[in-house]
């Protein structure tokens, strides 16, 4: 996807569906197609596929580390703190789905049962809090830019200000000068 | 028992009922408590026209996380209560919006396919889906995605009048960083924010809208007036995810 052709039209086009891809690089189409193909296999696990505990398990672990991977091949974020958000909650996908396992036959004890139970909701407060508290970095950042510009706008009109008042007394010292030079008699007149 | 056996008959959650007040009183605390924090933080985001990349992000991945349990696995009693109110919670099920069906006339308390109607699996149920039908399940993402119809049909003849006035012309915009320096901005008329809305509803509900379609696949029967509209729903929601996907490649190609 060219950045010639994004810009020349009013559309965002694709980038609007899915907030922070790139323009500037080729393959942040495949990256949506993704998004939408690893929905559709989880849809399929729990539907069709009911009964096949470790088939689903496996699939959905392998979808969390494919998404890892995609994302670091076609690198299709905007920004790079926005990659390293998303990669950050696919790692948390990807740590349920390693506790998922938990909760079949292969664990029989049912107190771990209930520790990997602790760990999930402790696991899902932290995704929700990291991407919380980035956004409100992202906010703090936008309000100091803010402040930031008004500083640099104050102390430009500061500087200015400065400038026209020292150049006007230049201006009226020159003058002055001048007029007390004319006014000045020369000595052999006096 | 013995390791390694497998229970196959239905058994009831048994969770110490004192416990499950506590469990449901803090899930829906978690759950009211990052509702309310989420509303703010965007709602500053949009107003300081901050990114508001990770709020969506966070909604998609906790879209995934939280129905982890619809898979085949043998949740504790406490971890499934919690889940199923905390998603109850987040789905906004407080506000009732099955409720438009009664009031519709799609179905009532006493419609034997009303009465009859059960979720997918035990999984499903255990998570708060107790139904087959789409129009039950996604009560909330079909009113959105009608209200945002609405929206952007207003938009559009909004927009239609607009240009009408102005004789047509059309002011080709370039995005620019101006206004934060740090997100492009493109200065979008009101139709473009409206379709924008729709597409992430689509986008943030697909998965919950997948599930529910192919469960309904199984109840086609037509045999309720229940039945029939949560048939004809799933028709159009095909119908409409179709458009959207179709719009992906169309725009890819040709625009």
């Amino acid at each position: 996807m060219s950045t010639a052709r994004d810009e020349s039209v009013l559309w965002p086009g694709l980038q609007s569906l899915y907030l922070g891809l790139t323009q500037n690089r080729d393959g942040v189409e495949w990256y949506l197609g993704w998004f939408f193909l690893r929905r559709v296999f989880f849809g399929l696990l729990v539907v069709y596929l009911a009964s096949q505990q470790y088939m689903q398990v496996v699939i959905n672990l392998t979808c969390a580390l494919s998404s890892m991977l995609i994302i670091f091949h076609l690198r299709p974020f905007q920004y790079g703190h926005n990659m390293a958000l998303e990669l950050l909650n696919e790692s948390y996908v990807f740590m349920v789905g390693m506790l998922v396992y938990a909760y079949t036959p292969f664990m029989v004890d049912v107190d771990w049962r209930l520790y990997a139970s602790v760990v999930v909701v402790l696991e899902k407060f932290v995704i929700i809090a990291s991407n919380l508290m980035l956004m409100w970095h992202s906010i703090m950042w936008q309000v100091f830019w803010k402040m930031d510009q008004e500083e640099k706008v104050y102390e430009a009109i500061f500087q200015r200000s400065k400038a026209q008042n020292l150049a006007a007394a230049a201006e009226m010292n020159t003058r002055m000068n001048a007029t007390n030079q004319s006014e000045r008699k020369p000595l052999h007149a006096i | 028992m013995p390791n390694g056996i497998t229970i196959r008959r239905e058994v009831a959650r048994q969770v110490d009922p004192e416990e499950a007040v506590w469990i449901k009183f803090y899930a829906r605390l978690a759950g009211y408590v990052i509702l309310v924090v989420g509303v703010l933080v965007y709602s500053a985001a949009k107003l300081l026209k901050a990114d508001t990349y990770p709020i969506w992000s966070v909604i998609n991945t906790i879209v995934l996380v939280t129905h982890f349990p619809l898979l085949y696995l043998q949740l504790p009693g406490n971890i499934s209560l919690f889940m199923k109110e905390f998603l109850s919670v987040l789905r906004l099920q407080d506000l009732q919006i099955e409720r438009l069906l009664l009031w519709w006339g799609v179905t009532d308390e006493f419609d034997p396919a009303f009465i009859a109607d059960r979720g997918h699996n035990i999984y499903f149920e255990q998570l708060g889906y107790n139904s087959r039908y789409v129009i039950r399940n996604c009560a909330l993402i079909l009113c959105l995605l009608a209200v945002w119809a609405v929206f952007c049909v207003t938009a559009f003849v909004f927009e239609r009048i607009r240009s009408w006035r102005t004789r047509g012309r059309r002011i080709m915009e370039k995005p620019t960083f101006q206004i934060n320096g740090r997100v492009k901005m493109y200065r979008s008329n009101l139709f473009h924010v409206a379709v924008q809305g729709f597409t992430r509803i689509l986008q943030v509900a697909f998965l919950q809208v997948f599930i529910f379609v192919l469960v309904n696949f199984g109840e086609f029967s037509e045999e309720s007036k229940l039945s029939k509209a949560s048939k004809w729903t799933s028709i159009a929601l095909i119908v409409v995810y179709a458009l959207f996907f179709l719009f992906l490649v169309v725009y890819r190609l040709f625009l």
